[in-house]
Formats: structure tokens, C-alpha cells, sequence
């Protein structure tokens, strides 16, 4: 079973979509694709095949503080999570 | 979508060749002493590099290697007859540290950059502790003062001692497998492997190379490491310390989960222009990051996942290949192409060990890609995979666009149709060419595309693979 993350990063302040943020599996409970998603001009990515459980995300852009999210994928589905940034 | 062609090699038919045009051509497949290098009378399989016309830049060439076409028939590597499917081969701790000639030795390609360290330094580290006599059963330091921690981290030393003596409580127990789950999977790899030394190594490892920023505190957190590994049910009910989590998980982070890569500057130098920055657009609009290699005059090899992606739609509708990329400069510019290969296993099978493709340049890119040059690879017996130092280098996503990163260990273990190291690798690497050193030719061996805390992975380059690479490498 394999589940799919989806969500979008935005500036923390201006709740504005951030684009080309690099979305990064930090940690999870199996080997995850290490290909790059880069978050489109919506703000929006998606990382697909993913095994149920715990995972720790990094979003990584210039000029902003690094975000750190941790989401627990459900067996199957999708599953929507929202990361803002703050500049620094 | 791609066409499913008729299976070539019948030993592996998910190497079977699939590609992402609509109309079919025919694919060389025969493998023969068509390019540089060929399978020898014996069945071992292996292509030379190519430097390409390029300047060398670079004061490690020597100038041999041969351009395309230039035979080379002294590269008798082996095959991998006799290794059953299931079959892994893990590396000793003696293969591991042990000293390779420079000709054999990949690692050499990193030395003289920022905040490289050498294999041997680390083995040095380790075997002059270890010949110091450091008791059995003492791997960890008594308890002290913390001393020996540096200033900067000086500020971490109450999270430790908290850490330290709450670990054995119920409450304890919930704390650490909410620290296990924010843990980065290097710092989880790193504890792993401290755990699964052998008593005196790990006493060396720590006095040695951690010891020197380490407290009694932090060592007795150590100590206490397995739970963070293993886990289980501790029975607590109670609120975890959401902060308290956060902070010790900052401070594994930063004692532990050193980072090993180094960034490649001298992104023109004959073996580094040959790996690319790939910026991978789907048809859906979704955007990646990977890496890419060459292997031929207009082929970049690359993992599967870059060129095809179920979830994504299916093959990528554009890719551009930014090769010897080096932040904002592009040395030898980009191109983009839409046209892509890659074989039934993945496409069809999603299976992980057959995750690899190529990329298709349009013709006449590069200078017919007599520019860039491209990377020998091989198909080697597993013996000989783990006794040479890889290096593994790509553009990693937590680092700004088209920064080259690498690495080298030697590879931990070989299974069937993977390969599995400790090198670090990020989100972007996918695609990163995994090479080896012999006679001081580079052989690709493994093509990277999974990060896991058990180890970062590659396709090994299996006869299967071997046959599918050489054939797109003609392209």
C-alpha cells in the first residue's frame, strides 16, 4: 500500500504561494524516490508511493527559514499538508 | 505513453526497453565492441570512459582513457555468475577501512576540497584507538562534566542530562520514539551504526571522533540509544514534551548527524562536466529536481522515476540537462529534450531495483556530446563492489539549484539487483552516477534512487542493465 502527500508552502506573513520551495523526505518509515519536488507557482507539490506511517518533511527555499513538518501517511489515500515559511 | 517492444534479453526482461515516443524505432541491442570497451570472451561486461575534447582542467587525468571508439581490452572485471538472487554481500569492517591504491581508489577525485576527509583519516582515527587498549565493555565514556563538548554546543548539554535520566521511565520510552521519528534519517543511520560496531570500535569511534565533541551526558544518551532505534510500546498515556522532543532532536542533529558531503566547485573538470542538473517537467505541470549522468554522446542515464512516473502521468514532457552546472553558470549551457527510455520493470512494474532510464539529447547537443565525454560502467561481481571506495555525487534539493554535492564510502552491501550505502544523499540525487575507480579508469556501477534510513540505495548494474545502458549509450 502506498500512500500520496500533497500541499502547498506559502510565506508565513503574507500567506502568499511560495514557488520552487524544495520539498525533502527528512525521515520516514521506508525508502522514499530521492527525487526533488519543487512546489509550483500555487505553492502546490506532490511526492506519490509513499509506505504508511511517520514522516519528517523539509521545505527548503532562499530567503526563508528552513520548515519542518511531520505527517502520519494513512495506508492508502492522500494526504494535504499546509507549510508555512518565514523569510530570513 | 510508451510502447511496449518485444523482450531482448530474456534473462532480465524487465531491462526490456521502453521509451516515450509514440513511434517506435529500432533499438541496438546486441551488445558487441560497438563503443569503447565491450563483454570480453568470458562475459564481463564493461565500458570505458570518455573524456571528451573539452579542456581537462582537471591535474588528476593523465590523458588515458581513449576517446570513443578507442577499444580498451585490459578490463577484465568480472561477472556475476555464481550469486544467487538472493543473495547480499555485506562488507567487513576490514573491507571497509582498508587502504586502495590511488588508481583504484574513486575517493581521490574529492580530495583537496572544502571539508573533505579521507577514509584513511577515519581509519586512522579508529585503529590508533583501538591499538591504545581501550577495555572491553567500555565503549562508553563515564559520565562527566562534558568537558570535552564544544563551545557551541555547550548549550545543548541540559536537553542531554534531561534526556539522559529520563530515558528509562515509561514517560521516557514515549519521549524517544517521538524523537526517533523527527530524527533525519543520517542521524538515525549514524546512531544505527554506532550500535552495531563492535564494543572496542565504538569506544575508539567515540573517543576518537565524536569523543572530542561529545560530554559524559551526551555519551550516556548514547548509551541509551537503542530505545530511540527500536522503539515500542512504553504503556505511557501521558502528554509527550513537545519541546523537549524538538530540542533533543536539534541536538542529535547537530552532534551527530555530521555531514559528510562536499561541494564540487570545478564543475568542468573532465569527471564532474559528465554529471547533469536535471529540472524534470511532468505533464501535469509538477516540477523535480534530479540528477543525470552521461553515458554516451547524446544519452544521460539517470533513474527511472525522473523519466517516467505513474502518479505523475507517465513520461516526463520535458527535461533539461544542465550538465558540469555549477549554480548560476552553466558551463557547457542546456538543452532540453523531450525524449526518453526507460524499461518494463519500471514502467510496468514499478519495481524499485529496475528504477533506472536514460534521457535522449537531440542530435548535435554538445557538440555531439563530444564536449562532455561520458562515464565508463560496469557489471561487476559483488566481491569487487565492495572493496573499492564509491563516490556518489548529484545536485541535492537542500542545497541552492545546480550545486554539485559528493561523497565517497565504500558500498555496504550488494544484493542481487541493488546496491546499498551509507553515503548521504537528499531529495535531487536521484539519478546520481554511483562510481568506482580501477586502473584509474571511473566505472559506473550503480545508478542512485533511494534514500532509507537502512541505507541509500542504487540499481546495481547487473548483465541485464549492463546490455540496456550499452545499447542507449549508442543512441
Amino acid at each position: 500500500m502506498a500512500a500520496i502527500l500533497t500541499g502547498e508552502v506559502f510565506d508565513q506573513h503574507s500567506g502568499r504561494a511560495l514557488e520552487g520551495a524544495s520539498i525533502l523526505l527528512a525521515s520516514g518509515p521506508g525508502p522514499a524516490a530521492d527525487i526533488c519536488p519543487l512546489s509550483g507557482a500555487d505553492g502546490s507539490f506532490e511526492i506519490s508511493g509513499l509506505a504508511p506511517g511517520r514522516w519528517r518533511l523539509r521545505v527548503v527555499l532562499a530567503g526563508y527559514r528552513e520548515g519542518s513538518v511531520l505527517v502520519e501517511l494513512p495506508p492508502a489515500g492522500v494526504r494535504r499538508v499546509s507549510v508555512g515559511l518565514v523569510r530570513g | 505513453m510508451g510502447i511496449a517492444r518485444k523482450a531482448i534479453m530474456t534473462i532480465y526482461t524487465q531491462d526490456e526497453d521502453l521509451r516515450s515516443l509514440v513511434q517506435a524505432r529500432p533499438v541496438p541491442t546486441k551488445v558487441g565492441r560497438v563503443g569503447v570497451g565491450a563483454a570480453t570472451q568470458s562475459g564481463e561486461l564493461s565500458v570505458d570512459e570518455v573524456l571528451g575534447s573539452a579542456p581537462a582542467e582537471s591535474s588528476q587525468e593523465n590523458g588515458q582513457g581513449g576517446g570513443w571508439g578507442s577499444a580498451s581490452a585490459d578490463d577484465e572485471l568480472g561477472n556475476s555468475a555464481g550469486e544467487s538472487e538472493e543473495s547480499v554481500q555485506e562488507a567487513s569492517l576490514q573491507q571497509l577501512l582498508a587502504r586502495q591504491s590511488p588508481e583504484n581508489n574513486a575517493e581521490t577525485d574529492l580530495e583537496n576540497l572544502d571539508g573533505y576527509e579521507s577514509s584513511e583519516s577515519r581509519a586512522g582515527r579508529l585503529t590508533a584507538h583501538e591499538s591504545a587498549g581501550e577495555a572491553e565493555g567500555t565503549w562508553i565514556p563515564d559520565a562527566g562534566s562534558g568537558a570535552g563538548i564544544s563551545a557551541e554546543n555547550q548549550e545543548f548539554l541540559p536537553v542531554l542530562a534531561k534526556l539522559a535520566t529520563s530515558l528509562a521511565l515509561p514517560a521516557g520510552q514515549a519521549l524517544v520514539g517521538a524523537i526517533r521519528s523527527k530524527l533525519s534519517r543520517r542521524t538515525q543511520r549514524q546512531l544505527q551504526g554506532l550500535l552495531t560496531l563492535p564494543r572496542r570500535t565504538g569506544a575508539a569511534l567515540l573517543q576518537g571522533g565524536l569523543g572530542g565533541q561529545l560530554s559524559g551526558i551526551a555519551a550516556q544518551l548514547l548509551q541509551q540509544a537503542p530505545s530511540l532505534l527500536v522503539g515500542g510500546e512504553s504503556g505511557f498515556e501521558g502528554q509527550v514534551d513537545e519541546a523537549a522532543v524538538e530540542e533533543a532532536v536539534q541536538v542529535l542533529e547537530v552532534i551527530i548527524g555530521s555531514d559528510d558531503r562536499v561541494r564540487i566547485q570545478a564543475t568542468q573538470d573532465i569527471h564532474w562536466r559528465r554529471i547533469c542538473a536535471l529540472r524534470i517537467t511532468f505533464k501535469n505541470g509538477k516540477v523535480y529536481r534530479g540528477t543525470g549522468f552521461f553515458i554516451g554522446p547524446r544519452t544521460v542515464a539517470t533513474a527511472g522515476h525522473c523519466v517516467h512516473m505513474q502518479s505523475q502521468g507517465g513520461w516526463a514532457a520535458k527535461i533539461e540537462v544542465i550538465p558540469g552546472a555549477n549554480g548560476a553558470a552553466r558551463p557547457f549551457g542546456a538543452v532540453l529534450s523531450g525524449e526518453f527510455r526507460s524499461v518494463t520493470g519500471w514502467v510496468q512494474g514499478q519495481q524499485p531495483a529496475s528504477d533506472y532510464g536514460c534521457i535522449v539529447l537531440p542530435k548535435g547537443s554538445f557538440k555531439g556530446g563530444s564536449q562532455i565525454g561520458s562515464f565508463g560502467f560496469s557489471s561487476w561481481p559483488a566481491p569487487a563492489l565492495t572493496a573499492l571506495p564509491a563516490v556518489l555525487a548529484g545536485y541535492p534539493g537542500d542545497k541552492p539549484f545546480a550545486e554539485l554535492w559528493g561523497m565517497s564510502r565504500k558500498i555496504k552491501s550488494v544484493g542481487a539487483k541493488t546496491l546499498t550505502y551509507d553515503i548521504d544523499t537528499v531529495g535531487g540525487q536521484s539519478g546520481a552516477p554511483v562510481y568506482i575507480k580501477k586502473n584509474g579508469q571511473r566505472y559506473v556501477v550503480g545508478i542512485h534512487n533511494y534514500g532509507a534510513l537502512s541505507g541509500n540505495s542504487a540499481t546495481r548494474i547487473t548483465p541485464g542493465v549492463f546490455a540496456r545502458l550499452k545499447a542507449w549509450s549508442q543512441l
